[in-house]
């Protein structure tokens, strides 16, 4: 059976059904891609066996080649997010250890700025994020 | 190049292309250990490559192939080139490169420094692509209160952040001018003990200004900027202005505070009123008079910007709009100008160059929200509507404009510390990270380019987008073949030229 296939395409109901092989595309990853569909079609999703069945009814009628385009769309999507999926987890600690920065930075309460900035120019940092891994692995625990 | 050369030539903006290793190199002959991680693309007839770290390198194919294969030997030529440009994995000077990275990284230890207050939905004029949702001068009811205000800049001054600019955003903010001269002042008062580097913009369309209101501008130290599509007959095409003539009342009032700056001691190549245009489809073939108006009016930076997305600006694409194919064509035909320009002594910049060529040929971080990772929306600046919402940022805003409030992430009575540590902040946080995105990761001009997760969300649907497909990757992208095209090109009377837009000056003036 084809990986993904359009099962059904009636012009006059702007319905679509697709169906999708469950073992390609994480349940997380079918949500992500349906979920960038939600202005354009009501979504229903759904299982039959091994297959995912995406059922997409447009929100405005459309032609027969807009429907095939958004079916189109919807497969490029599924493949965008797995990919984002498979890089966000291979980049997983980049990702956190920034963003945590990034909300800490934002968020401590910087005592100095009444005096101006310090010496570096760095606000309060509790967590120890902004400092060198080696002078972290160099400072006493506890 | 004389200026018929330039009105008939071809525009065929130069492009890179992305290379697979392996269609330069054997993959048996690879050492992956020689290296520090690093992508690749074809310039021309030479390939450029970068690390994270910001370096980057114009490498010959064979030079290219030896560098995969690790063959340079210490002492050789190419071997130190490699080194200085921290490409030799064994050679890196990891603290080093940690500082550097804190350096670039500094905004990461600290909250929004721009805070965008939308006074009024009210405006006299009314632009064909305006982003905000406008309505008649008699709409008082969406005007900011002064309650309304002095919470936004309670919340404002709680940014940990040592550095604060508050800036006046409409509809026309002068036609809200008790709130806005309130600000002001509160503002200024409350900062007698947060002590921040405070400062205040301006963006108005100049056309209610008057004596009394320029006197407190200027004495209050707030920035003035204002919108300039071009040449009258153009400006006036798309900013239609009600009561007047829009481009005129502009120019007369450009000259007049510019001259009240030079009144004032203060040096003219630097305090200017700062002007932008936004490029629309009649703008396309009116590149030289674009670029030729704003050096008639002494501006120093032309920021040829883009119709985006959002409010107005998406009604009207079919009549305003363009393929990003023709954006690129106008930029690189606009650039070529200037730099000729430049070559004939006058002195005027293209801003999207300016900052990338910032990043990198100055190693610096000039901080422009909508190009750093992660991208600014929360971290690096907050919007506040007329009724107290808060928004991601401008463009949040313009999204909520179009009836979505996805990027509302709160209002001034909330607090600070829940707006910037809650959910919403983090995952717009994560999104604006290159690190997550496909394309991006692979992509040789990652140290420098960034995200704007309103965009992806506005053009594809979601926070994250998908860079292959996408315009916002698409505009960067080519910028920066088209400029890593001229450095490749470059004499060094050029290389003098592109350092010179890298120069920095911090407006004193302005800082309260």
């Amino acid at each position: 059976m084809a990986q993904s296939q359009i099962e059904q395409l009636d012009p006059a109901s702007s319905t679509l059904v697709l169906s999708l092989d469950v073992d390609l595309y994480s349940r997380d990853v079918l949500y992500a891609a349906a979920y960038v569909f939600i202005d354009r079609a009501y979504i229903l999703l759904d299982r039959d066996a091994d297959r995912y069945m995406v059922r997409m009814r447009a929100k405005q009628k459309m032609p027969d080649e807009t429907m095939r385009a958004m079916a189109g769309e919807f497969e490029n999507e599924l493949l965008a997010q797995a990919l984002r999926e498979q890089v966000g987890k291979a980049n997983q600690a980049i990702i956190e250890g920034i963003t945590a920065l990034a909300i800490s930075g934002a968020t401590a309460v910087a005592e100095s700025h009444a005096d101006g900035p310090g010496l570096d120019g760095f606000v309060d940092d509790p967590k120890g994020l902004g400092a060198p891994w080696q002078n972290k692995e160099e400072a006493p625990e506890g | 190049m004389g200026d018929t050369m330039l009105e008939t030539r071809a525009a065929n903006l130069p492009k890179g292309s992305q290379v697979a290793l392996a269609e330069l190199t054997d993959p048996a002959e690879w050492k992956p250990d020689f290296a520090v991680p690093f992508n690749q693309r074809t310039i021309g007839g030479k390939i450029v490559i970068s690390n994270d770290f910001g370096d980057w390198l114009f490498l010959t194919q064979e030079e290219f192939r030896d560098f995969v294969e690790g063959r340079p030997q210490p002492g050789e030529p190419l071997y130190e080139k490699l080194k200085r440009a921290n490409f030799v994995a064994s050679e890196i000077d990891f603290l080093d490169q940690s500082l550097r990275w804190r350096r670039k990284k500094e905004y990461l230890f600290y909250g929004p420094t721009l805070h965008a207050f939308v006074l009024t939905h009210r405006c006299n004029h009314g632009c064909q692509y305006c982003h905000s949702s406008i309505v008649g001068m008699d709409r008082m009811d969406t005007d900011m209160s002064i309650e309304t205000a002095e919470k936004g800049v309670d919340l404002a001054f709680q940014t940990t952040a040592h550095g604060l600019t508050i800036e006046f955003q409409g509809g026309e903010p002068t036609a809200n001018w008790d709130v806005l001269r309130h600000i002001v002042e509160y503002a200024r008062e409350k900062n007698k003990t947060a002590k921040k580097i405070l400062s205040f913009a301006l963006v108005t369309n100049l056309s209610l200004m008057d004596d009394e209101k320029l006197e407190f501008l200027l004495d209050r130290h707030v920035q003035i900027c204002t919108s300039l599509d071009g040449p009258e007959d153009l400006h006036n095409q798309i900013r239609i202005f009600r009561d007047g003539n829009s481009h005129q009342t502009l120019l007369t009032w450009m000259k007049k505070i510019n001259q009240r700056y030079v009144d004032m001691g203060l040096d003219p190549n630097q305090y200017r009123v700062e002007a932008l245009p936004t490029i629309t489809r009649p703008s396309l073939t009116r590149w030289k008079e674009i670029v030729d108006t704003f050096v008639e009016v002494g501006c120093r930076a032309v920021f040829l910007r883009k119709l985006d997305p959002f409010g107005f600006a998406a009604k009207s694409a079919k009549t305003l709009g363009y393929s990003m194919d023709e954006f690129l064509e106008f930029y690189a035909n606009a650039v070529d100008y200037i730099i000729e320009l430049n070559r004939q002594g006058v002195q005027v910049m293209e801003r999207h160059a300016a900052i990338m060529l910032n990043k990198i040929l100055a190693d610096d971080e000039p901080n422009y929200l909508d190009l750093r990772i992660p991208g600014g929306a929360c971290i690096g600046q907050l919007g506040y509507a007329p009724d107290g919402s808060i928004y991601s940022s401008d463009e949040g805003r313009f999204v909520a404009s179009m009836g979505d409030d996805m990027f509302r992430i709160g209002s001034v009575d909330d607090s600070y510390q829940d707006l910037m540590g809650g959910a919403a902040t983090r995952a717009l946080v994560m999104a604006g990270l290159n690190d997550g995105h496909p394309d991006c990761v692979s992509c040789v001009y990652k140290p420098w380019c960034g995200q704007q997760v309103e965009y992806n969300y506005k053009t594809q649907g979601s926070l994250h987008g998908h860079m292959r497909d996408s315009t916002w990757c698409k505009k960067h992208k080519s910028i920066f073949d088209y400029l890593m095209h001229k450095l490749e090109a470059a004499d060094e009377k050029d290389m003098e030229m592109f350092r010179l837009w890298t120069t920095n000056r911090t407006l004193d003036h302005f800082i309260v």
